[in-house]
């Protein structure tokens, strides 16, 4: 563990995430993942993608720091519409939704906001620390894997994050599958061959993942909120919040560190997210307490126990995300897909490669959500503006930004079309019930699947025996069809147990 | 009827099972020297793949025709759905401008585009508010320029009818 970061390198993160740019541009990411997490129906995943253009043409650190503030600002935003509105700004804060909305009504809405953003702020802390400790040794560990054990690390990824889909696991493969096809476009890295180009020049390098991301993820969700035209209900009057006094946060310890673990634990786990935290933490929550009476009606530990784990979260997705270059989610998948782009490759091999930047993403992580702490009470009032602002103008927004961000990239109209094209797939989809994360992290993790399976192939001289005679690999594969079967274990375990 | 409604409900499915055995096609076609090794074989991962779509999509469509009830009725749903004449007006209106837009955006450039572009969304979208939209389409496009040419050199399309304005030595 030494070998990767030691303390001297997370001084030298702190150096790093102090520079005006990088400090700046966590800043601005988290007031955006606030403003568009305060949205309802937006989420901080959509405002990554926006933001992704914007972060490739600033230094690797402060693109990051941006993207990783937008993440961290954009779990706890969502909660701000979920207490004030009774709707979730974004679907990690719906379990908020439960208390906070109640202790609104009662008249406690600023108790609500303060205690969602100091459980935030302890869950993102807390979760700092252990991707801190954690991914290195992680990282480590991951290091003596050959091509075998990393095209079962891909599957992995990809099956667990196919198996908690909500539809279908079979739905969910297909997507992946998609995902893992749209990578093989363009030119082959073992022979230099062309594959699947049409002839077309625009084609010979791949598919831009910036267009993908852009047009399943922000695309399609242009069409859905044109097609879901209500307006949010009511004005809401100025938010003023309160932060929990000491005696508060005395009696809630227990839930706050209770729920971070959760939190953190489940972030680890590819495919899960913090709508599945928040809620796991939620139960966890009623289900310990003294008073499971008062959950649902305005109870504290509600709101603590869903922000905490939501947050919390994040920095348990990075783990997986970067020590195995694995996405524990669609965010992170975004956040590996801006690595790409900036020309680093995840997974273990950053740790050695570029350790500087490592540093300074964890840095940058403890920084985003001291900055959401200090931002989320300053930016509260304007909160109230913020959700004033109708659809008729949000919609030209983002489709304005995802034009420029997709075009600027190549300069390629191209590029534009695919971003409309991969729009009304992934509109498709969602309408038919395919999760789309796993078609975009399929395509992230496309090129190294690919390239350890005929790497495998080689060592092997074409047997396909080398997947499953290295007892690492054959370990992942275990948990890999666990997790594939785990939706039908559940199925047969309810038919023997009867209705 | 029953089975209208069934292949309605799984109408994607269907594409991507067609599409798969599509991916098989071209992976057969694709430009692979006999008796070369299987890791060099650029065509047998992606024949894989469009075999596993193909065989995944055919066995939801049997699960799904096997099913007595209809579920939740997404297909149907939909198709109802976009006889709502305001949804028709709004998604139809939005893709018509969307596309003309980018037809046209090589040609007038962004600067003169844009503002036209985003008037006619907004107004689109239902916004009466004449004054307040023009504003906006004016400052959004000149904030998007802003933020994307001169602060970050991200190129925008500048369109061959009137010569782009280069205001990057502003900085």
């Amino acid at each position: 563990m030494d070998q990767f970061l030691s303390f001297s390198m997370i001084i030298q993160g702190f150096q790093t995430m102090f520079g005006p740019y990088q400090f700046l541009s966590t800043t601005f990411g988290v007031v955006v993942g606030l403003i568009v997490g305060v949205l309802p129906g937006l989420g901080g995943l959509v405002a990554m993608v926006i933001l992704i253009p914007f972060t490739i043409s600033l230094d690797p650190s402060a693109g990051l720091g941006c993207l990783i503030g937008v993440f961290v600002g954009g779990c706890y935003g969502g909660a701000i519409t979920s207490i004030t509105l009774g709707i979730p700004g974004s679907p990690v804060a719906a379990a908020t939704l439960l208390d906070g909305h109640p202790m609104s009504k009662s008249g406690r809405t600023g108790e609500a906001i303060g205690l969602a953003i100091v459980s935030s702020t302890f869950g993102g802390m807390f979760s700092a620390l252990v991707l801190i400790i954690g991914a290195p040794l992680l990282a480590s560990i991951a290091l003596r894997f050959g091509p075998p054990e990393f095209f079962a690390l891909g599957i992995l990824g990809l099956s667990t994050i196919s198996s908690i889909a909500r539809e279908s696991t079979m739905k969910g493969l297909i997507s992946a599958a998609l995902g893992l096809l749209v990578a093989t476009v363009g030119t082959d890295v073992f022979t230099g061959n062309l594959r699947f180009t049409f002839d077309n020049p625009e084609l010979f390098g791949g598919i831009p993942l910036i267009a993908t991301l852009m047009g399943i993820f922000a695309g399609s969700e242009i069409l859905i909120q044109l097609e879901r035209w209500e307006m949010i209900p009511g004005a809401i009057a100025r938010l003023r919040p309160k932060l929990p006094s000491l005696n508060s946060m005395r009696r809630n310890a227990k839930t706050y560190i209770k729920s971070s673990v959760i939190g953190t634990l489940i972030g680890t786990i590819p495919g899960t997210g913090g709508v599945i935290a928040a809620f796991i933490s939620y139960g966890e929550a009623k289900r310990s307490s003294k008073h499971p009476e008062a959950f649902g009606k305005g109870a504290e530990e509600g709101v603590i126990a869903s922000e905490a784990a939501n947050n919390a979260m994040v920095g348990g997705a990075l783990v997986p995300t970067l020590s195995l270059g694995i996405p524990g989610d669609a965010a992170s998948a975004v956040l590996i897909g801006a690595l790409m782009l900036h020309g680093i490759s995840p997974g273990p091999r950053l740790f050695e490669a570029h350790p500087d930047l490592v540093s300074a993403i964890f840095v940058g992580f403890l920084i985003a959500n001291l900055i959401m702490l200090v931002i989320g009470l300053l930016m509260c009032p304007l909160f109230t503006l913020i959700l004033r602002i109708k659809k008729a103008y949000l919609i030209p927004v983002i489709f304005l930004l995802c034009f420029a961000g997709t075009y600027g990239y190549r300069n390629s109209m191209f590029d534009v079309i695919l971003l409309c094209l991969f729009g009304v797939i992934g509109y498709g989809m969602r309408k038919f019930g395919f999760p789309l994360p796993p078609l975009v992290i399929g395509q992230v993790l496309g090129r190294m699947i690919e390239e350890a399976f005929r790497r495998s192939l080689l060592m092997s001289g074409g047997s396909l025996v080398i997947f499953i005679s290295h007892p690492i690999a054959d370990f992942i594969w275990l948990l890999a069809i666990l997790f594939l079967a785990f939706p039908y274990l559940q199925r047969i375990t309810k038919f023997f147990r009867g209705p | 009827m029953y089975l209208l409604r069934k292949l309605e409900n799984n109408v994607l499915t269907l594409c991507f099972s067609l599409f798969g055995i599509w991916v098989v096609w071209l992976s057969h076609r694709l430009d692979v020297p006999a008796g070369i090794e299987l890791g060099f074989n650029l065509a047998f991962y992606p024949r894989l793949l469009g075999w596993s779509i193909f065989i995944i999509s055919l066995a939801i469509l049997l699960q799904q025709f096997l099913k007595a009830e209809f579920g939740d009725d997404k297909g149907t749903q939909a198709v109802q759905h976009f006889k709502n004449r305001a949804l028709l007006k709004r998604m139809g209106g939005s893709i018509v401008l969307v596309t003309a837009y980018m037809s046209l955006i090589s040609i007038v450039g962004y600067l003169l585009l844009t503002p036209i572009f985003l008037f006619a969304f907004i107004s689109l979208l239902g916004n009466r508010n004449w004054v307040m939209i023009i504003l906006v389409s004016i400052l959004l496009t000149s904030l998007v320029y802003f933020f994307f040419w001169i602060l970050l050199y991200i190129p925008l399309p500048e369109g061959v009818l009137v010569p782009q304005l280069d205001l990057s030595g502003l900085l």
